[in-house]
């Protein structure tokens, strides 16, 4: 037995550190998805009304949110089906996986999905070695889509369907880019032409 | 010496002649090229106005009316106004209040104080909001409308943001403007003339406004309600009443124009022209001066946006192509196919009153043309019975061409087109750059048309079945009937 006071304190604040971190790994899960109590594939607004409200937002939510506005409706039976057209989709590229429906999502999770969303082409790292968490992460807080968070954070319903907004903005004004480029391209040709 | 300046200026007054003469006759040329297409059917004599051009000049000639609608009330009388619907785009829903069962929403939809929207993902919705505003707001957004009323000499308006972002453009109309907006974190005052609020988790944001599209709303709203939207004595193309366009011009007109702006400038000199809000303890929480921060941010996200939307506004809505198209001939274009070529006949026979000629079974009374100078009377102060004979004599020409004089060929839609371009040219070269008035003269031959041979929609009256015997040389003919249900059957 350790007697020495240095040495039990020592002991004491490992312990302590031990259960911090063992604490720390653990994601915060809920009983209920927001999806469980209103079930559809459809873009439904009592989904939206009550993840506004929700302290934290799962991934069974989250990639329903996120197929619906890719897609428009989530035919996915069960969080098994939403799974498969995540991965079709590359949202899950760096993932760890399986991953509990009734876990909070990511933040991390979430940038890898937005990336492919938005083709985000990303610097030489994520070029070289394909999207991820982190860096993905890192360019959507520097785009402003997600503003000053990092990948292990979990989302609250309102900041989850902030960053949908934010997403479907960006989607947006890039598109409207590249309608103007395509614009002015067309106009130099024609310029081309007339010389 | 003098020989070489003289040959140059004879080939100096030699171009100029040849220019002149090229300026002279080029513009005859193509005048008289579109009058006429190579087989002597009458032509468009110019592309229609787009509907947006049309409306910027309708608009303009609303401007007195605009203004006198903004009238101040009594000191201590009230109003409640509405808020219509201009623009959907996706899915989006409303409720009259938080008990009221959710709706679907529809352009024309009225909505009182209390009301609460909310829209999808990809989903806008537009509204005009009283007197004064219009409101654009974007997907997954939650809004509601606590307050709309006209106090005295102040349109009082709160629109709650509670999730998502609204643009919000409020034209100043003669009265004061107390225009708040509510969101969970703060009330704000509005002083300017637009801007964009978004409430968010992370707080709210003013954002700059899609002014641009919600001005291409407007306009394309209005373009669809002109049939209806006339007033100061103009004409309506439909008898048809449009319930909540009586709600409309009682609660919304036109978007502000020159002479309104105007007014608003002298307006903002003064503190009764400036946006109020000491009446109102919402607006006592937080209050920005939105006008100048407007400018600030997500200018050129907004930019894009708009040039993106407005393209898609726009889209299939610029020249007309077909006559039977145009804003004024809606009467002609209502008309079944299979029957327009009776109809053409009609008109052809309608003008042919001479009861000596063999070749006309039934001559008619010449009833078109005498309602048709009796409505342009009425309606545009225009008397000029030779322009109008002129007008109907190039028809009878056309219908003589084309076989009114005894050949067997069955006229068709392309025949009632040709009457039609003679029609729209007389229109267009009398009241030439007034797109209004042009519509209004298309509209009173349609009217006159209308009159002479039909009882109600799709119900001919005996006058036209007179004039259709001529159509069959032994005054057999029956023509199409109707069975009055929309359904006809050819003879």
């Amino acid at each position: 037995m350790p007697s020495d006071p240095m040495l039990r304190s020592m002991l004491l604040l490992g312990v302590l550190a031990a259960l911090l971190t063992l604490a720390g790994c653990n994601r915060t899960t809920v009983e209920q998805t927001m999806l469980e109590r209103h079930p559809s594939e459809l873009d439904d607004f009592d989904f939206w009304d009550g993840l506004a409200e929700e302290p934290v937002v799962t991934n069974d939510d989250a990639f329903h949110a996120l197929i619906l506005m890719e897609d428009g409706r989530d035919p996915s039976a069960d969080f098994e089906g939403r799974m498969a057209l995540a991965r079709e989709k590359g949202w899950l590229a760096g993932t760890d996986q399986p991953l509990d429906p009734n876990e909070s999502v990511s933040v991390g999770v979430l940038s890898v999905a937005g990336c492919r969303i938005l083709d985000i082409k990303g610097g030489l790292t994520m070029q070289l070695f394909g999207d991820s968490p982190r860096y993905c992460t890192r360019e959507l807080n520097a785009m402003g889509v997600l503003p000053g968070l990092t990948p292990n954070e979990a989302l609250t319903g309102l900041e989850f369907i902030s960053f949908i907004d934010s997403i479907e903005e960006r989607d947006r004004l890039q598109r409207a880019w590249k309608r103007q480029e395509a614009a002015s391209a067309s106009t130099t040709d024609d310029g081309d032409e007339t010389q | 010496m003098t020989g070489p300046n003289t040959n140059s200026a004879t080939r100096l007054a030699m171009v100029i002649g040849c220019l002149v003469c090229l300026v002279t006759i080029v513009p005859l040329m193509a005048q008289a090229a579109d009058q006429t297409d190579p087989s002597g059917t009458p032509a468009m004599l110019n592309p229609p106005a787009t509907t947006t051009e049309f409306v910027r000049q309708r608009l303009q000639s609303l401007e007195e009316t605009a203004l006198a609608a903004v009238k101040p009330l009594g000191e201590g009388e009230t109003k409640e106004l509405d808020a219509i619907i201009m623009h959907t785009h996706g899915k989006v829903q409303w409720r009259s209040g938080a008990e009221a069962d959710w709706r679907t929403a529809a352009v024309d939809d009225s909505l009182q104080s209390g009301a609460m929207i909310r829209t999808g993902l990809k989903s806008a919705l537009t509204l005009r909001v009283g007197l004064n505003a219009t409101i654009l707001i974007d997907s997954n957004s939650r809004v509601t409308l606590p307050n709309i009323l006209h106090n005295g000499e102040t349109l009082e308006t709160a629109v709650k943001v509670a999730r998502g972002q609204a643009d919000i453009k409020v034209n100043r109309v003669g009265l004061t403007n107390d225009f708040s907006v509510i969101t969970p974190t703060g009330a704000l005052a509005v002083k300017g003339t637009g801007f964009g609020v978004r409430s968010d988790a992370y707080g709210t944001s003013i954002i700059g406004s899609r002014e641009n599209m919600m001005n291409a709303i407007e306009v394309q709203y209005y373009a669809s309600k002109l049939a209806y939207y006339l007033s100061g004595g103009a004409i309506s193309s439909s008898d048809q009443q449009n319930p909540t366009l009586a709600a409309l011009i009682e609660t919304a007109p036109p978007p502000s124009t020159n002479k309104a702006e105007q007014q608003d400038a002298a307006d903002a000199d003064s503190p009764a022209g400036e946006a109020q809000a000491s009446t109102n303890p919402i607006n006592q929480t937080i209050r920005i001066d939105l006008a100048i921060q407007q400018q600030e941010v997500a200018s050129e996200v907004t930019t894009y946006i708009e040039e993106e939307l407005i393209e898609d506004l726009h889209e299939g809505q610029d020249l007309i192509t077909d006559i039977l198209a145009l804003p004024g001939f809606e009467e002609f274009n209502a008309i079944p196919d299979i029957f327009q070529g009776e109809l053409a006949a009609a008109i052809y026979f309608d003008l042919i009153t001479d009861y000596n000629n063999p070749d006309v079974f039934h001559p008619g009374i010449g009833a078109i043309p005498q309602l048709f100078q009796e409505k342009l009377l009425a309606e545009l102060d225009y008397s000029n019975p030779s322009a109008v004979a002129e007008t109907m004599d190039l028809i009878v020409a056309y219908g003589d061409a084309q076989g009114g004089d005894g050949s067997d060929d069955m006229p068709g839609p392309d025949d009632l087109r040709a009457i039609l371009a003679i029609v729209d040219n007389f229109c267009r070269e009398t009241f030439a750059g007034n797109e209004v008035q042009i519509q209004i003269c298309r509209d009173c031959y349609s009217q006159a048309m209308y009159e002479s041979f039909f009882d109600s929609p799709l119900e001919p009256n005996s006058y036209l079945e007179y004039l259709s015997e001529n159509m069959d040389p032994d005054g057999q003919y029956q023509g199409i009937e109707f069975d009055g249900n929309g359904q006809i059957s050819p003879p």
